[in-house]
Formats: C-alpha cells, sequence, structure tokens
C-alpha cells in the first residue's frame, strides 16, 4: 500500500520544481506571489516527508519500485528503478524532513527577494535529485542525482548572479565537483567492464579481487572528495556561502555533501574488499578534519566559520567510514544535519536581520533575538559534542571506532585517533568563540537587530529539539543497545568486524571525548567570556603570522590558482593561438583550396561535345572490362 | 555448336561493335548515329544468339525477339524525328543544333 505511494513521494518535488519554475517563468504576473510559491514548494517537500514516515512505520523488508526501461541496447536492458532499503530510506527521511524544514524557513528568508520564485523551483528540483540520488538502484541513475544535485547546487550558489563574485564562486563548485564526477563516471564504468551490470543490488553479490577493489574504490573516493569538500577538493564549500543561507543549510551542510559519505556506505561491499583504500580515506578525513577545524578558528565570516566546520565533519564521517565503520559515519550524517542545519539557519537569521555576515559587527544578539540566540547554543553545544546532545553520540562512535581499528594492530589509525581527539577539542573551540562573538556580550553594529518571523524561528525550534535527541537513537554499547546500528543500518550496511573494546577502555574513550569538548568549551568560555573580541583580537595579534595563514585559508586557493588554473590558462592560450592557427585558418583554407583545385581539374572534362562524353563511357566501360577480367 | 563457331560469332560482335562506337564517336551526322547504335544493338542481339545456341538455351533467343522489337520502335520514332530536324535545319549535323528552341 505504502509502496504505492513512493513514486508519488519522488514525483512530487520534480512536479514542484516544474510549476513553480514554469509557472514562473511564463507568468511574471505570478512572480510576487512569494507565499504561494513558498508553500507549494514546502507542501512538495513536506508531503514526500508524510510519505518516507509511513514507509518508515511499515517498514519490514526493502522494497523496490520498478519504472519503465530506461536505456535498451539489446539484449542489455537498464531499467529505471528505485530500492528503498533501510540506508536509502534513511537518507530520503533526512533529505525531506531536514528539507522540508528549511523550505519552511525560506517562505520567511525569501521574502523580500524578487528571484523567491525561481529560488523555490531550484530548491525542489534539488530534493528530487537527491532523493534520485539516494534512492536510485543502479548506478547510472545514481550518477544522474548527483550531477541532478551538482547542477542545482551550481544554480543556488549563483543565484544572486548579478554579482559576480558569486557567480564565480558557482563556477568554482560546479568545476571541481566536476574533476570528482570524472572518478565516479570511471568507477562506474570499470565496475561495469568487471561485471557486466549497473545494478547496485546485483554489484553487492560481486566477488572483486583487490587489485579491481582498490581501483574502483580510489576512483569513486574521488568523486566523494569531490561532492563531500574533502582534501584536495574541499576548497569550493567555503567560497558557495555565496548563496542564500537555506542554501548554505540544506545542500551544502545536511545533504549534498553527505552524498560522499553515502556513496561510500552504499558501495560498503567494494570498500571493505579494499583495506588500502579505507586507510586512504581514514587518513584524507582525518587531514580535512584538521585543516578545516583549523580554519575555522580565526575566520570573521559567520558563515566561513559554519562552512570550514562542516568540511571538519565531513571529515568525521570520512574518517569512520575509513575506519570502516559506514553505519557510524551515516550516524554522525544524521545527527550533524540537525546541528549544523540549525547553526546554519541560525546563523542565517542573524544576517536576515543584521544584515551583516562579519561577527566582528555582532555580538550580545542573544537577548535581542533569544529564540535564534538559544537555538543557536544548543547546535553549539550539540556539534562540540557535550552528553546528552546529538554530536556526543555520533562523534563518541567515531572516535571509538577509530581507536578500535588502531588496537587491532593498524597502528596508522591511532594517529588518525589523536588527529580527530584534537580536532574535537578545535571544534568546540571554534563554535565556543563563535557562540561568544555573536551571540554574548553587548551589541557592536549599527543596524537594529530583532527576531526573525515565526516561520523561521519554528525550524530553528525543531531542529534545536532533533539537535538534543537526535543522537540518542544510537546509545553507545555502555549505556544500551545503538538502535540505528543494530535494529535498522544494519539491515543494509555490511561493516568489517572492529575488535570488541573492553569495558574499561570504553569508558575512558567516554570520558574522554566528553572531557575534550568540555576543555575545548572551557578555553573558549575562559579567552571570550569577558570580552570576545578584545579577546580574539589579542589572540590574532599573539598567533601573528598564523593568524594570517589561518584567515586566507592557507593559501590553498592560491596555490591552485598558479598551479592548476594558471596552467589551465596558458594551455588555453596555446590553444587559442597556435592550435587556433591551424585548425582555424590554415587547415580550413588548405582543405578548401584541395576542393577547388580538384574541382578545376574536373570542369576540363565538361565540353559539351557528345562525342567525348561517348568517349568516356567507352572507356569507363572499358576499365569495367578489364577490372572484371582480372579484379 | 562448337566452341570455335562461338569464338567466331563473338568475334564478329566484337567488331560490329567497335564499328558502331567508332562511329557514334567519329561521325556527326544523326542519321549516321542512328545506325551506329543500330549496329551496336545488333552486336548485343548475336552476342545473345550465339550463347543461346552454344548453351542449347532458348532465353538468349528470345531476348533478341524483344531487342529487335525494341530496334524497329527506336528506328521509327528516332527516323521521324530525324526527318522533321531536316525539314526545318536543312542539317543532319548536330554539332550545329545547339538552340534549345527553334
Amino acid at each position: 500500500m505504502v509502496s504505492q505511494l513512493l513514486p508519488l513521494a519522488i514525483g512530487l518535488p520534480l512536479l514542484g520544481a516544474a510549476a513553480l519554475g514554469l509557472g514562473g517563468l511564463w507568468v511574471p504576473t505570478l512572480r510576487s506571489q512569494k507565499y504561494l510559491f513558498g508553500t507549494l514548494a514546502t507542501a512538495l517537500v513536506g508531503i514526500p516527508f508524510v510519505i518516507f514516515l509511513l514507509t518508515f512505520f511499515s517498514y519490514t523488508e526493502p522494497l523496490s519500485v520498478q519504472g519503465w526501461n530506461w536505456i535498451a541496447i539489446e539484449p542489455r536492458r537498464l531499467p529505471l528503478g528505485f530500492y528503498v532499503d533501510t540506508l536509502s530510506l534513511w537518507m530520503a527521511l533526512i533529505v525531506t524532513g531536514i528539507g522540508t524544514l528549511i523550505h519552511l524557513y525560506s517562505i520567511g528568508y525569501m521574502s523580500e527577494d524578487e528571484g523567491a520564485w525561481r529560488y523555490f523551483a531550484f530548491l525542489n528540483l534539488f530534493v528530487f535529485s537527491m532523493l534520485v540520488l539516494v534512492l536510485a538502484d543502479s548506478l547510472p541513475l545514481l550518477f544522474l542525482g548527483w550531477e541532478g544535485v551538482g547542477a542545482c547546487s551550481y544554480f543556488l550558489i549563483g543565484f544572486w548572479f548579478a554579482e559576480e563574485g558569486n557567480a564565480k564562486a558557482a563556477q568554482k563548485a560546479f568545476i571541481m565537483n566536476r574533476i570528482g564526477d570524472l572518478g565516479l563516471l570511471a568507477g562506474m564504468i570499470w565496475l561495469f567492464a568487471e561485471t557486466g551490470t549497473f545494478d547496485i543490488g546485483l554489484l553487492k553479490k560481486g566477488i572483486y579481487p583487490a587489485e579491481v577493489a582498490i581501483g574502483i574504490g580510489l576512483l569513486l573516493f574521488l568523486a566523494a572528495t569531490g561532492k563531500s569538500a574533502q582534501i584536495p577538493l574541499y576548497t569550493w564549500l567555503p567560497d558557495a556561502m555565496a548563496g542564500p543561507t537555506p542554501v548554505s543549510a540544506l545542500i551544502h551542510a545536511a545533504t549534498m555533501v553527505t552524498a560522499g559519505v553515502y556513496l561510500v556506505a552504499r558501495m560498503d561491499f567494494l570498500f571493505t574488499a579494499a583495506p588500502e583504500v579505507l586507510t586512504v580515506i581514514a587518513g584524507i578525513g582525518a587531514a580535512t578534519a584538521l585543516i578545516g577545524g583549523l580554519i575555522a578558528t580565526r575566520q570573521y565570516d559567520i558563515k566561513k566559520v559554519l562552512a570550514y566546520s562542516t568540511v571538519s565533519q565531513l571529515g568525521f564521517m570520512f574518517a569512520a567510514a575509513g575506519a570502516g565503520a559506514y553505519m557510524t559515519a551515516i550516524f554522525h550524517v544524521f545527527t550533524h544535519a540537525f546541528f549544523k542545519a540549525l547553526l546554519f539557519l541560525g546563523s542565517g537569521s542573524v544576517i536576515h536581520s543584521t544584515g551583516t555576515q562579519d561577527i566582528r559587527q555582532m555580538g550580545g544578539l542573544r537577548k535581542l533575538m533569544p529564540i535564534t540566540g538559544w537555538s543557536f547554543w544548543i547546535g553549539t553545544l550539540a556539534i562540540a559534542g557535550l552528553p546528552p546532545l546529538a554530536g556526543f553520540f555520533s562523534k563518541d562512535e567515531i572516535l571509538a571506532a577509530l581507536y578500535a581499528r588502531g588496537s587491532a594492530g593498524q597502528t596508522l589509525y591511532y594517529i588518525y585517533w589523536t588527529v580527530l581527539l584534537a580536532v574535537a577539542f578545535l571544534t568546540a573551540f571554534y563554535m565556543g568563540r563563535l557562540a561568544w562573538l555573536t551571540f554574548e556580550g553587548s551589541y557592536r553594529g549599527s543596524a537594529h537587530p530583532h527576531e526573525s518571523p515565526a516561520v523561521m524561528t519554528i525550524p530553528l525550534i525543531i531542529l534545536g529539539a532533533g539537535s538534543v535527541s537526535a543522537g540518542w537513537l544510537g546509545l553507545p554499547p555502555l549505556l544500551g543497545t545503538s538502535w540505528i546500528r543494530e535494529h535498522w543500518l544494519s539491515q543494509s550496511i555490511k561493516e568489517p568486524p572492529l575488535p570488541h573494546l573492553s569495558h574499561g577502555t570504553e569508558v575512558v574513550l567516554l570520558l574522554l571525548s566528553v572531557g575534550i569538548a568540555l576543555v575545548g568549551l572551557g578555553v573558549a568560555w575562559r579567552l571570550y567570556g569577558r570580552d570576545a573580541l578584545q579577546a580574539d583580537d589579542a589572540l590574532s595579534a599573539k598567533l601573528g603570522a598564523a593568524h594570517e595563514r589561518l584567515l586566507y585559508q592557507l593559501g590553498v586557493d592560491k596555490l591552485y590558482e598558479r598551479s592548476v588554473v594558471q596552467v589551465f590558462y596558458v594551455l588555453s592560450d596555446f590553444a587559442k593561438d597556435a592550435w587556433g592557427a591551424w585548425v582555424g585558418q590554415i587547415l580550413p583554407r588548405a582543405i578548401a583550396q584541395a576542393f577547388a583545385q580538384v574541382g578545376t581539374l574536373f570542369t576540363r572534362l565538361q565540353v559539351g561535345y557528345l562525342p567525348s562524353y561517348i568517349l568516356y563511357l567507352a572507356v569507363a566501360g572499358l576499365l569495367l572490362l578489364l577490372w572484371g577480367l582480372w579484379g | 555448336m562448337k566452341v570455335e563457331l562461338l569464338y567466331a560469332a563473338l568475334t564478329l560482335a566484337a567488331g560490329l561493335f567497335s564499328l558502331g562506337l567508332l562511329g557514334l564517336l567519329l561521325r556527326r551526322n544523326l542519321l549516321l548515329t542512328l545506325l551506329s547504335i543500330e549496329l551496336m544493338l545488333n552486336a548485343a542481339n548475336l552476342n545473345f544468339l550465339a550463347f543461346s545456341r552454344y548453351h542449347n538455351e532458348p532465353t538468349g533467343a528470345i531476348f533478341v525477339l524483344f531487342g529487335i522489337c525494341l530496334a524497329a520502335v527506336e528506328a521509327v520514332i528516332g527516323l521521324g524525328l530525324i526527318v522533321r530536324v531536316f525539314r526545318t535545319h536543312r542539317d543532319l549535323g548536330y554539332t550545329n543544333l545547339s538552340a534549345l528552341k527553334w
């Protein structure tokens, strides 16, 4: 019964995108009806969420929804089909659930923007693409969703395209993602060459030799680094903050950037067969988490702090996946979706009322906008990993998984564990800094901040509740059973076995992760508790050159600019000048000349004298005769 | 029928055909052109007949009947046209007959 509603759940956001987009395009007078567009868009994501919820409550076994034949090159066929198992259903719930809240919030956020119709159409299109990505039962369909979310990300980062910087940020995101997409495409084709099928369910049953698994695994991980902003392709995410803030919350924090983690969890069988790739993934994840955490401590743009925090948290997820704990990674995707969406929406609320993104122009906002302030604090404590908030449970599980992998003899994982422990401290610290600078002390700006309308605060309250409680679905073994792990995700994900940690070790690890969060927050409190801005300036002065370097994001952008972009420009110039001269000028002229010459040659045969034509005929006949005799 | 006889007939036909071709190439007179074509047609007919007799197979001979029929029709129309042309132009050299309309 519910399974019959699933095509509807996937189709409604697409319908919404088409109706809102074409409606706004063809009937310009409708464009001013922003609430109509917003409400419709919200409903068309909300209804799918209800359908997925119904599916969730009646879930017994994986559902398969088959459509028509998408591509048929007989005897091979690629049916268009969706596969709803515990993993994909969970992702669909996150996408539509958080998506509904953010759509609702956007009604308030975009109420004064003339392009709201366009915005909601793209947002619906994004939800549709994301659903296709997570629910696809074959890799080409997953790729379609993958490209779809990339395109929507491009449209929405460059939403205010009249400013050149925004358009450039959108292009940067699109192009860097394209590099990763190449990996997905190549990996997909390689898998097809090995197995002759694209169907994920069938691929799961295959047995992959080590070198094949390593090759394909690395290619797929390249795709994940692009979409999920990991080293070396992470620099697009901070720039992506050029888009409207709800977009940053939905696409660049809660859902799209976790697609890479989803890809790794979906293709778990492949990565399990390639432990070397897992080591690389965990290493890249830990390194990204560290870099993101470091840069986040020295940013002044509220959204940039959150963007680097997202990069860092995604690093946590990949470190978990790299330890083989795919379920833990998905669990962190789940909790992170709540508190990071909350933090972004909170920052949007702040930006909306102060008109600036510079935290030096803020301060004292908790008293002026209490709901935003309190919910932002909840998000801060949740991401810092304070029990019993959501972030604590998933982060603790990640650290425990890395430690367990280390204790199994893979000493490299001990290093990753140490790094992530340090990043956990950094996380608590930079979030504390952000919260104190923004919401405590006295207001330093010149605007008149006020609390946002209810349509924006209600999502904050709901997400706040989620940030508090989402972690309870995954209790650590000390406190009970992890529902999400034992009763839900384990039905679709198979993790490589992890050594069991002793009771004592677990207690120590638990206390350690609580302690480190408390230390991070404590240091932030000690520094920023009294006069936040002055303390921050003093810290910057003390850090000196290191501060400058972190503020300018370690110069990675400049490095890419010099090593890749400039080289590309030089090659392009070469192509334009040398190659262009040949292909554009000399070669076509030579071909034209040749044709003219040959043509002139043959015009001489055309004399208009009948017997000569007969002669040609006779000669041709004779040649044919000779050809027949000797040929 | 012996094979030597076949060769003789084929050689004769080839000669006739070549004569016709030469006539086409060298003469500019419409009447002679028509005659040359007739000559080539009959060379083909001769080939048909020779092979027909050699293989004891009537198809070739029947084909020749059609060929003669065709030649007759062609001659009627061709001669009719030539007579009309001669009446109006007093000349049958086709290199001179270059006007599309009279």
